[in-house]
């Protein structure tokens, strides 16, 4: 049995003995055993295949005409532009040597996003001072806490989880630990509900160990 | 050509509009339907996800894939969907909840599942709805077709091979 051969096969259901053969001496396809686990499940799912109305996509033209016109960028004069990415330019190297002298962080962490919210990532920036340890999160693909909840960014050892400050947005979000990271490797966020309960959630939508 | 589509997208071709539509419509609705489970609330999700891709298209870089920014859209009217029916819903004894339910997992695993479905020759795709939607088997996929068996196995190979080589990028293995 071929990989595509098992991989087809695996795809379609099958899980015999000579699957399970191939499967046990072939490195490739199990490490591409969760897309074909993933893709086997959703595929059962009735809502790959259920067709939207045919005309829906005549009502979304329809709909998109009566709407407002996106709004087209603003067209500058080429000398204008010119100009000004040449004073952002200089300005953005000013900002960058400034930064490399006087603010690099003390450590950087890639966080992602779990399945609750596969779209977010970014980084997690830290800098020790005398105070703490503080934290500048550079998330994207995060929606903003619904009504009554909001984010948690915790540290975590083992068992032992410190907060670090809560946010509702992911815009300009900056917290304090009163904890090193380096004794806390773990960094996780949850949506916690506005309520008595201060322990973590079961809901995490970010982590620094995934997979 | 992505990126020409967007370009006119952007300017407010309602040509391209259409076109967006059909590239992405039915994945969109394949988002909206799984989480809110329901094909009515799931078309108006549709019908509000190109809508807010309309007008927030001024700001999105046409040299970038759609794709993940459609699905973020659609992904997010649905949530707001979802709540809205909430509310209507919600009781003293039975008050609303924010968390999501289960439906809304795996809906990125749907969008890209429905894209790689439609890049797939119809004929073969016939094949894998028999197969995963209605649940035949070659014999009975072939009776149903009045086609023979032997073809009914080559198309569901090649079918399985392709969207396994699409879909080969959809997690990644923890190992």
């Amino acid at each position: 049995m071929t990989c595509d051969e098992f991989q087809a096969a695996y795809l379609e259901g099958a899980e015999d003995d000579t699957t399970r053969a191939h499967l046990d001496g072939c490195a490739a396809c199990r490490t591409r055993l969760p897309s074909l686990q993933a893709g086997r499940t959703v595929m059962a799912d009735p809502a790959v295949w259920e067709e939207p109305s045919p005309e829906l996509g005549e009502q979304v033209a329809m709909l998109l005409q009566g709407a407002t016109k996106p709004p087209e960028k603003a067209k500058w004069p080429v000398r204008t532009m010119v100009g000004v990415a040449a004073v952002a330019a200089l300005l953005l190297l000013v900002v960058a040597v400034v930064a490399l002298r006087n603010d690099a962080p003390d450590w950087t962490v890639d966080i992602a996003g779990t399945d609750q919210a596969p779209l977010a990532m970014g980084t997690i920036e830290g800098w020790a001072t005398s105070n703490g340890t503080r934290m500048v999160l550079n998330i994207d693909g995060l929606d903003p806490a619904p009504d009554g909840y909001f984010y948690e960014l915790w540290l975590s050892r083992g068992p032992i989880h410190v907060s670090a400050g809560t946010f509702t947005a992911t815009d300009d979000v900056v917290v304090w630990s009163g904890v090193p990271r380096r004794d806390y490797p773990r960094l996780w966020i949850t949506l916690e509900a506005i309520d008595e309960d201060e322990s973590p959630s079961p809901t995490t939508v970010m982590d620094t160990q995934t997979g | 050509m992505n990126a020409r589509l967007m370009k006119r997208f952007r300017s407010g071709d309602p040509d391209a509009a259409r076109d967006l539509y059909d590239a992405y419509g039915r994945a969109v609705f394949a988002v909206a339907y799984r989480a809110l489970g329901d094909r009515s609330l799931a078309e108006e999700a549709v019908q509000q996800t190109f809508l807010q891709a309309w007008r927030a298209a001024g700001r999105f870089d046409p040299d970038r894939e759609p794709g993940p920014w459609l699905y973020a859209i659609a992904r997010r009217v649905a949530v707001d969907v979802y709540r809205r029916e909430r509310r209507h819903l919600a009781t003293d004894e039975e008050p609303e909840v924010a968390l999501l339910p289960p439906s809304f997992e795996a809906t990125w695993e749907a969008w890209e599942v429905r894209l790689a479905l439609d890049q797939i020759p119809d004929d073969e795709q016939t094949i894998l709805r028999a197969t995963h939607y209605l649940g035949l088997t070659h014999e009975e996929t072939a009776e149903r077709l009045g086609i023979p068996i032997g073809t009914v196995k080559s198309r569901s190979y090649r079918a399985h091979r392709r969207m396994a080589e699409l879909l080969s990028h959809l997690k990644e293995a923890s190992a």
